[in-house]
């Protein structure tokens, strides 16, 4: 009997249909790819690791000695070492630039026993080859490079000239660093950088099972006690990148979500306008002796056909969604994704939640036709749909978002994503936490909470939209006037069904909006963020330390007013690794440089440059609950300091391990043991600053430093956002394409449900193309609407995002960016004015002596 | 004079599965400025099929209509459609109101369909005429939910002579309503008729209602086979009707 109702329905049955299994396809896809994604992280570090258990580090700046590096191989349950050499540094061929790349320098044979690298073409490097070397196969192929190509690499003393010998294939370890990687032996790495014979940054180690790793850990830290060192595990490689990589399926539950919320309402609403039509029908099956029960299931059973359908064609649509994300994401993070076999985990949650929600959403309107009394049936006059009161769509938008957030829950335990609320920094070499706005389970639920209060404030907002698009039409008033004053009347109408639409319109909107407003937020805050640390025209960097002198013969370049050598180092504070940097203070004071949070800076400065004190970045203050006048022990592989918290300042520069703690370079020397500078920040003289990088570049190159901007310091920040945003947007705009798709589908429907006002409007003198113009002016009302809904709702989310996620801190205010209002006005107008389309060209083809005629 | 709306030979025939339904074959008729009449005759013998033709609802499948001087069946749909906005008004017998306008805007219909500003003086003015012709003034700002049956047939009345239209056509506009009720939308229509000379051309299956025309057109398997004159009375007594009737097999 179901079966035979929808029948009669084809249109609203297919849109339905459509409706769940756009939910079920996101959320099988979504689900997939976060289970693809996990395991390409697995599988990558894994491949990263090789046969490794271990990776003994070098800390700070200082390397692993020869005896260190022997020590490791003698220890009892390591079975196999692989000392390397592995540093960043910049490759030239001839004049031309190939930009920065991470020397490897390995023992072939030892590296070997513990990676499976495979070679494209060319031969293994020998252990005795100095001069050659090996490249990963995209690498070359970008730089054109190929076996026999000779590069030159800049090291400690000068330039060194390889020849490549083969091209690794794209696997494995070659993928590290994204590819930019120049294996070479380790004596020609050491030579290069000018290291000592024996000595190495970092030592690989396989451990024999039957020991196992922690015994070796323990027994590692007994006898390595002439330096300091850092062990990491490949199961600490695996979770860093399976962190960066997370947040991306979190976002299309998110989506997903949406989608399904969106697709519930549809079903509650198509079930419920057949209840409404079918009151008669109803009535007489009741006078016929159906009792209320087998009325229920009748509705139920209608909704069990519509769930059933929407997520078979759901789930088949999720796995050609899930390949095709799996693509997009792959491309975004630079982790390898492939979609192998369906999860089988992702198909059981999408089809349980397809079939659960379809049917939860059909509860009331069965308890609806259930109450239909059999008088319904003999009644005289027109069986009059009662308009759906507000009340009722609420509380089905309320019951289902329970669910839907309740079953995320569940989803979200399995697929083993703990909440991810702010990206773990995997992504950031630099430690600045990416707040990731809607990563995660929390983000699923202040989806749907957002959801629900658009929903609530629609009415108000459809009003307002309305207004708005009249004040707007006023000169074409003439025009427009019955299509304005109908599709306000019609949207005034039915503010609960309209509410669902308008809801995920918002919400998609707001994600664009909010997306937008913390990106730039954040990017103006780094901005602000560098000029405040480095505030020079022009910063020259050293590969490694240099002594402080070289800093006089750029003093000497023509158009530079200063130098300020700066000294960046790791520091290690209670026992975890930290950044810092050493500053001649009353130099770096008066380049401006520093904000001191609520205190005096110059008697900050001034503290700092008596001795004995140190400057404390807010986000370290905050890691370590420091305060002024505390004291801070820092320790570094040649001594310690205890100094006095002079001031809290906003940022330091950022090192590898967050942000530095400012330190004077007296005490650094004394202290520390730590001297020479890492870059020299140039102030050019007002107006001589053309041509500058030009000139500070030939003084630079002979001490194997490079000039780049200042906010190249902080580059890979900037790089790590623009790919998380990258990723936020696709999914931002997808929820915008499927809310426009909810559009097609409610206004479809109206339209449906509406043929015979229609014939009657027809009938009266409304022409085709003014029934056309009526839907589409409804959609873009609906769409406007949509659209400030997104606006402010964005813009709130973004501040309390900014607010609550950002490590960045209070500085990084949210900053309402006018394109991305003017995106959200354009998708969301026209965006629904396009998925009106459909609706407009049924609502102008309506019969009208059929539709006049009374059923 | 020259009638204000005249058909010749007009059939309608409709496709119905793999048959045909030859629902009007062949019917001619003349109508007077100001008169009343009505189409009567069984279920299924065609009355709706040639209301709709007559009014441009619908396309003959041969044959024209004339509507004020104006071949309305060959007229394209944009045309047609703003020549029923213009000089025709519709009652049908259920769903004659838009939900969401409120009666005076339901009233003012015609007018917002053709662009015009329904507050505006003029158009007001003949808003709150209509309004007033069937005593709805006071209930002018109430939607069609918050108006009973007899109510809701009334503000159809007004909204369809509210334009002065050439003619008015009302398909069973009392066949929902209880016998003092339609009597009353009766009395309505009629008064529009002998107050403002309103032309009315109304489809019915009671006696009651057809009593009020001038004229009755009898139709059976969609021909015209008896026309009864009655002639313009004040009283409007069913029982001489309904004996013409019930000689006709009725
Ligand atoms: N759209 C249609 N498709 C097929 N047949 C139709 C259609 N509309 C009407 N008919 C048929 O045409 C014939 C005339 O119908 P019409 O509605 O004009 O009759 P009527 O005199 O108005 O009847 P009633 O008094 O019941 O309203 C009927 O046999 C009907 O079944
Ligand atoms: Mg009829």
């Amino acid at each position: 009997m179901g079966w035979r109702w929808l029948r009669r329905r084809p249109l609203r049955t297919v849109l339905t249909i459509a409706g769940i299994a756009v939910g079920v396809a996101l959320v099988v896809a979504a689900l997939s790819v976060d289970a693809a994604v996990a395991d390409g992280a697995a599988g990558y570090a894994a491949a990263l690791s090789g046969r490794a258990d271990l990776t003994v580090r070098a800390f700070g700046e200082g390397t692993l000695s020869a005896g260190t590096v022997g020590t490791i191989a003698g220890t009892p349950g390591v079975l196999e070492t692989s000392p390397q050499v592995r540093r960043p540094t910049f490759a030239t061929v001839g004049t031309t630039t190939l930009g920065a790349v991470t020397v490897v320098g390995v023992d072939p044979a030892a590296d070997r026993a513990l990676h499976d690298e495979t070679l494209a073409s060319g031969a293994f490097l020998a252990s005795s080859d100095a001069v050659g070397a090996l490249v990963p196969l995209g690498w070359a192929r970008a730089h054109g490079l190929s076996v026999g190509s000779r590069l030159s690499l800049v090291g400690a003393g000068g330039e060194a000239t390889v020849t490549v010998r083969g091209l690794l294939s794209d696997a494995g370890p070659a993928l590290a660093n994204g590819g930019q990687l120049v294996y070479t032996t380790i004596g020609a790495a050491r030579s290069l950088f000018g290291l000592d014979p024996g000595a190495a940054d970092l030592v690989e180690v396989r451990v024999d099972p039957a020991v196992g790793v922690a015994q070796v850990e323990t027994r590692l830290g007994t006898r390595l006690t002439s330096q300091p060192y850092i062990l990491s595990t490949a199961a600490d490689a695996a979770a860093a990148l399976g962190g960066a990589t997370r947040d991306v399926g979190s976002g299309l539950l998110v989506v997903a979500a949406i989608v399904l919320f969106v697709g519930a309402l549809l079903v509650s609403d198509a079930l419920a306008m057949s209840v409404g039509e079918r009151t008669r029908e109803v009535g007489l099956l009741r006078a016929a002796g159906a009792t209320r029960g087998q009325v229920h299931r009748m509705v139920l059973e209608e909704a069990w056909w519509l769930g059933l359908a929407g997520t078979v064609l759901g789930t088949i649509a999720g796995a050609g969604v899930a390949v095709i994300l799996a693509s997009a994401v792959g491309s975004l993070t630079g982790a390898p994704v492939a979609i192998g076999v369906l999860d089988p985990g992702a198909l059981i949650v999408g089809v349980l939640l397809g079939v659960l929600v379809t049917l939860v959403a059909a509860l009331e309107p069965a308890w609806r036709a259930g109450r239909v009394s059999p008088v319904e049936a003999v009644r005289r006059g027109p069986a009059l749909a009662a308009p759906v009161p507000r009340i009722r769509s609420i509380a089905v938008a309320g019951a289902v978002a329970a669910v839907v957030g309740v079953a995320a829950l569940a989803a979200g335990g399995w697929a083993g994503g703990a909440p991810v609320l702010a990206g773990s920094g995997a992504g950031s070499t630099h430690g600045t936490a990416i707040p990731a706005p809607v990563a995660g389970l929390g983000g699923v639920l202040a989806v749907l909470v957002l959801l629900l209060t658009a929903g609530l404030v629609s009415p108000l907002v459809l009003r307002l939209a309305g207004w708005l698009v009249s004040v707007v039409t006023l000169p074409v008033r003439r025009l427009l006037r019955p299509e304005l004053r109908l599709a306000r009347g019609a949207l005034a109408h039915d503010p609960g069904r309209i509410a669902v639409s308008l809801a995920a319109l918002g919400v998609g909107l707001g994600l664009v909006v909010a997306l937008a407003g913390v990106a730039q937020g954040t990017r103006r805050a780094g901005e602000a963020w560098i000029g405040d640390v480095a505030p020079a025209d022009a910063a020259v960097v050293a590969i490694s330390p240099v002594p402080v002198d070289f800093g006089s013969d750029l003093a000497g370049v023509a158009g530079v007013a200063s130098v300020t050598p700066v000294r960046l180092f790791d520091v290690a504070i209670a026992g975890r690794l930290a950044s810092a940097m050493a500053v001649d203070p009353a130099a770096y004071e008066a380049l401006g440089a520093l904000t001191v949070e609520g205190g005096d800076r110059a008697a900050a400065f001034a503290a700092l440059q008596a001795g004995g004190a140190a400057l404390v970045p807010q986000s370290v203050a905050d890691r370590f609950g420091l305060r002024t006048g505390d004291l801070l022990e820092l320790r570094t592989a040649q001594g310690e300091a205890r100094l006095r918290v002079a001031g809290i300042v906003a940022h330091g520069i950022p090192g590898t391990a967050g942000e530095s703690v400012i330190v004077s370079a007296t005490d650094a020397v004394r202290s520390l043991g730590i001297a020479g500078a890492s870059l020299f920040l140039v102030r050019a003289i007002p107006g001589a600053a053309s041509g500058l990088t030009a000139r500070l570049e030939t003084a630079a190159t002979p001490y194997a430093m490079s000039v780049v901007q200042p906010s190249a310091i902080g580059g890979a920040v900037t790089g790590a956002l623009d790919r998380t945003f990258g990723l936020l947007d696709l999914l931002a705009v997808a929820a915008v394409v499927v809310a426009a798709f909810c559009i097609v589908d409610v206004l479809a429907m109206d339209v449906r449900q509406r043929v015979g006002e229609l014939g009657l409007l027809r009938a009266a003198g409304l022409t085709r193309r003014q029934a056309w113009r009526f839907v589409v002016v409804e959609a873009g009302i609906l769409g406007l609407a949509g659209a400030l809904l997104g606006i402010v709702g964005g813009v709130v989310a973004a501040a309390a995002v900014l607010f609550l996620g950002g490590t960045t801190g209070p500085s990084a205010a949210i900053e309402v960016s006018v394109g991305a209002v003017l995106v959200a006005l354009v998708l969301g107008i026209g965006g629904s004015m396009l998925a009106a389309l459909y609706p407009a060209r049924i609502a102008a083809r309506v019969e009208v002596a059929r539709a006049v005629r009374v059923e | 004079m020259p009638p204000i709306l005249e058909a010749r030979d007009l059939a309608r025939t409709y496709r119905a599965g793999d048959g045909e339904v030859r629902a009007l074959q062949g019917v001619s008729l003349a109508v007077q400025p100001g008169e009343f009449v009505a189409l009567m005759g069984p279920s299924g013998s065609g009355k709706t099929t040639l209301l709709q033709l007559l009014g441009g609802l619908d396309r003959p499948t041969a044959g024209e209509v004339v509507l004020d001087g104006v071949t309305i069946s060959s007229l394209d749909d944009d045309a047609a459609t703003k020549l029923r906005r213009d000089r025709t008004g519709f009652v049908f017998q259920a769903f004659n109101l838009v939900p969401l306008l409120s009666a005076r805007e339901n009233v003012a219909l015609p007018f917002l369909l053709a662009g015009r500003d329904p507050r505006d003086g003029q158009t007001a003015a003949r808003v709150d005429e209509a309004l007033a012709l069937v005593d709805l003034a006071a209930k002018a700002d109430r939607r069609p939910d918050e108006l009973a049956f007899g109510e809701q047939q009334r503000v159809a009345i007004a909204r369809a002579i509210a334009g002065r239209p050439a003619i008015l056509f009302a398909d069973e506009p009392t066949g929902n309503l209880d016998y003092a009720t339609g009597l009353e939308i009766m009395q309505y229509l009629f008064r529009s008729c002998a107050e403002r000379g309103q032309t009315v051309v109304l489809v019915t299956h009671d006696a009651q209602a057809g009593a009020f025309a001038d004229r009755v057109l009898f139709l059976r398997d969609g021909r015209v086979l008896e026309e009864i004159r009655l002639g313009r009375r004040a009283e409007h007594p069913a029982r001489p009707l309904i004996e013409r009737l019930a000689q006709l097999g009725q």
